[in-house]
C-alpha cells in the first residue's frame, strides 16, 4: 500500500512538473557575423587581393624619397645582401598591416569585448578593443592601438599609434607616426575580406584602400615559428659569407 | 619624417568610402589580380640563386638543421661529411605542411636533391624537391 502511494505521488510530481514546464526558448540569433577561425592569404592564388603597384600610391614628396633610398630584400630592386629592411636587418616585428600580407596563417578570436588576431609567423597577436573610445595619447606599438565596433554584418577598425620604423610592405613602402587605418572587415561567403584605408599626410596625399581576402585554413593547434636575429646573422654567416660581430648561436 | 601636431585622427576627417575610394579600389584590386606574382621568399632569392637554373645530384648529407629563417641541408657529393654544398629549404611550418619533418633526413642518408645553385659559383642553392633513401619525394 505505502508502496503504490509513493509511486503515485512521484508519478504527480513528474507530470505537474512536465505540464508546468515552459518550451525551451529558441537559441538568440548571434548579435555579429561569425569571424573566428583560421584564415590565410596564399600568394600563388589570384583572387586574394593585395596593395596596389607602388606607382599608384600616392605619395608625398618625402615618402617617395624615402621609398627610392629603400634596399628591399625581394622584387624588382632587390638588394638582399645590403637589404634596410627592418624585419631583416634587425628582424624587427612586420608591423601592421604587413604581418597580414605574410603568406602564413592568422587566428581570430572573438569575443563580446575584443577581437584578437594571433599571427603564427613570430607568434605576433594584436588586440581591437570593441565598443571603447581611442586612447587620446596612444602609445606607439608595432601593431598600433585599434578600437572596433560593428555596424551591421562589418568589424569596423579604427588604428593609430603606429612606430614609424616598420614598412607597410615588403617593397619598403614607409609611412609616418601619423597613419591612421580604418578596416572594414566582412565575410565575403565563406572568405574574410579586409578594405583597408590608409590616411597619413605625411606619407600619402590622399587615403586610398587596399583590399584583401583571406581564406578558411585548417584550424587547430599553430606551429611555433620564432625568427629571431640570431637566426637572420646565422643565415647571412653561412649563405652570403657575411662576417658577424656579435655573438650569434651556430 | 614629417610630424603632425596630433596622432588623434579628427572625428571629422574619418575616411569615407567615397567614389573615388570604391572605383580606385576596384582599378587596384583587378591591377593586382593580373600582375601578382608567386610567393616572395624571405629574401630575394633572385639575387643570391641562378633561378632560371635547376641542378640535380645523388648526394650524402652531412646535416640537417631544422632552424628559422630556412632549414639548412648540407650535402657532399664525394660521400665525406664535411658540407661541400650548402642547400636551404623553406621555413619550418611552411615545410612541415610539405611532409617534412626534423627527422626527415640525417647526416649519413643518401638523397637526390634538385636545386637552383647559387650565383657567381657560390657553394649554396636553394632545394625544389629531394628524394630520400627510400625515395620518398618531397617539394620543398
Amino acid at each position: 500500500m505505502i508502496r503504490h502511494l509513493l509511486l503515485i505521488s512521484t508519478a504527480a510530481v513528474i507530470f505537474t512538473a512536465v505540464a508546468c514546464s515552459k518550451p525551451a526558448a529558441a537559441p538568440a540569433p548571434p548579435a555579429h557575423p561569425n569571424i573566428s577561425g583560421s584564415w590565410v592569404r596564399p600568394l600563388r592564388d589570384r583572387d586574394v587581393g593585395g596593395l596596389p603597384p607602388l606607382n599608384e600610391i600616392p605619395l608625398t614628396a618625402w615618402a617617395a624619397a624615402k621609398l627610392k633610398a629603400e634596399r628591399p630584400a625581394g622584387g624588382e630592386n632587390q638588394d638582399f645582401a645590403n637589404t634596410t629592411d627592418p624585419s631583416l636587418r634587425y628582424a624587427d616585428p612586420n608591423g601592421y598591416p604587413r604581418i597580414s600580407l605574410h603568406p602564413m596563417r592568422f587566428k581570430i578570436i572573438q569575443t563580446d569585448d575584443y577581437v584578437y588576431q594571433l599571427w603564427e609567423y613570430n607568434q605576433n597577436w594584436r588586440q581591437i578593443a570593441l565598443n571603447v573610445p581611442q586612447d587620446p595619447d596612444p602609445a606607439l606599438n608595432w601593431y598600433g592601438n585599434a578600437v572596433g565596433k560593428w555596424e551591421g554584418d562589418t568589424l569596423v577598425v579604427n588604428s593609430v599609434g603606429y612606430k614609424d620604423s616598420t614598412w607597410l610592405d615588403a617593397r619598403g613602402l614607409p609611412h609616418t607616426q601619423d597613419l591612421h587605418l580604418v578596416e572594414r572587415i566582412h565575410r565575403m561567403g565563406e572568405n574574410l575580406a579586409f578594405d583597408i584605408t590608409f590616411e597619413d599626410p605625411g606619407a600619402f596625399t590622399k587615403p586610398w584602400t587596399a583590399h584583401l581576402i583571406y581564406k578558411p585554413s585548417p584550424d587547430g593547434s599553430m606551429t611555433e615559428n620564432i625568427y629571431t636575429i640570431s637566426d637572420e646573422l646565422r643565415f647571412r654567416e653561412r649563405f652570403l659569407n657575411q662576417k658577424v660581430n656579435i655573438p650569434i648561436r651556430r | 619624417m614629417p610630424v603632425s601636431k596630433s596622432r588623434i585622427p579628427d572625428p571629422k576627417s574619418q575616411i569615407k568610402r567615397n567614389r573615388w575610394d570604391l572605383g580606385f579600389g576596384i582599378w587596384a584590386l583587378g591591377f593586382v589580380l593580373l600582375t601578382s606574382t608567386p610567393a616572395i621568399a624571405h629574401h630575394g632569392a633572385a639575387s643570391i640563386y641562378d633561378m632560371g637554373k635547376e641542378t640535380t645530384i645523388k648526394a650524402t648529407v652531412t646535416e640537417y638543421v631544422w632552424t628559422n629563417p630556412h632549414v639548412e641541408l648540407g650535402i657532399s657529393t664525394s660521400g665525406g661529411t664535411k658540407t661541400e654544398l650548402l642547400l636551404e629549404l623553406g621555413s619550418p611550418p611552411n615545410i612541415r605542411n610539405r611532409g617534412w619533418t626534423s627527422r626527415t633526413v640525417k647526416a649519413g642518408d643518401v638523397v637526390t636533391v634538385t636545386f637552383h645553385p647559387g650565383l657567381r659559383g657560390a657553394k649554396i642553392g636553394v632545394v625544389m624537391k629531394m628524394i630520400t633513401a627510400d625515395g620518398k619525394e618531397l617539394q620543398a
